[in-house]
């Protein structure tokens, strides 16, 4: 029976069937105002790309190590030290901004400080993760898609021997 | 049974059912790539290349095997196409609940239907659905032009 049926299966349609559908799909979204970028030139797997304004809209915050916690740093993207501030002021990223998890829920009040349009980098410690990863979806569903998490954090960050702020 | 599955009115009722379902599922999410791309981000299964590219292509294949099956053209060709698309949503679904990820299934575009068994076992007699057109054609009611 399997035979009979590979027989009566025609790869050449199939092929047909699938490109022609490809092509009409890669048509009509290269048309369609509401498209997506399939292809992101310049960006590197986690979307870091040459240019910090070309940094496309993520499906999900993006987790980076800390190399490329610290190339985004050099191209100016804005991090967020998400710590209660007493930690923060022990030692924190240079120009990070310290919004503790308990305001990150009132996101009200970030609006007023960030567009939603700038990339960010969420750190807290590497013992906290977690507060990390609460803290990048509560954001990423405020409306947040350009959101990076470095889960290195600041010690990581310190022991690569990178600036920190006191 | 044999007699039945290979009954020509039978066989068109399997293709008008799993046509009509694959166009509505691919008409609801052609215009909003967007948020057919969240929904397999959600699956966590998929790097950001494959699933912006899924997010473009799978509707339109969707909706093109779709009229083609009804039709009754290519209707093998079509059918294992849009098999293998199904026994994927199943591997997707079963694996998703195994990790225990409370998603939608994502299947027609901004219609929340959620990911759970019911949606796997009907998945799964869709595929069956499938593999009888597979195996016995399109029967006699096709314009059978491209076979």
């Amino acid at each position: 029976v399997q035979r009979k049926i590979y027989d009566k299966l025609s790869p050449g349609k199939i092929i047909f069937i699938i490109v022609l559908s490809s092509l009409t799909a890669f048509l009509f979204n290269y048309l369609n105002p509401e498209g997506i970028t399939i292809i992101q030139l310049r960006q590197n797997e986690n979307g870091i790309s040459s240019d910090e304004n070309s940094i496309v809209e993520f499906f999900k915050p993006v987790t980076v190590e800390t190399t490329d916690a610290y190339l985004l740093f050099t191209k100016n993207v804005q991090f967020i030290d998400v710590r209660p501030p007493e930690e923060y002021k022990s030692g924190h990223i240079p120009n990070s901004i310290n919004l503790p998890l308990e305001y990150v829920k009132d996101t009200e009040k970030i609006i007023d400080q960030i567009s939603k349009d700038t990339p960010l980098v969420i750190y807290s410690s590497k013992s906290d993760v977690n507060l990390n990863k609460t803290a990048a979806e509560q954001m990423f569903s405020s409306g947040y898609k350009k959101l990076y998490i470095f889960n290195g954090g600041i010690d990581e960050w310190t022991d690569a021997g990178y600036e920190v702020v006191r | 049974m044999k007699k039945l599955l290979s009954n020509s009115l039978f066989l068109l009722f399997l293709r008008l059912i799993l046509g009509f379902i694959f166009i509505y599922a691919g008409g609801e999410k052609i215009t909003i790539p967007d948020k057919f791309a969240e929904s397999i981000a959600n699956y966590q299964l998929l790097n950001n290349f494959f699933i912006t590219l899924s997010a473009v292509v799978i509707p339109w294949i969707e909706v093109f095997a779709g009229i083609l099956l009804i039709s009754g053209a290519a209707v093998r060709e079509n059918t294992a196409i849009l098999s293998v698309l199904l026994f994927i949503f199943i591997a997707a679904g079963i694996i998703s609940l195994i990790r225990g990820l409370d998603i939608d299934c994502g299947c027609f575009g901004e219609v929340s239907v959620k990911l759970g068994l019911a949606k796997i076992i009907e998945n799964i007699l869709l595929l069956t659905a499938g593999i009888i057109l597979i195996i016995h054609g399109s029967g006699k009611y096709s314009i059978n032009k491209m076979e």
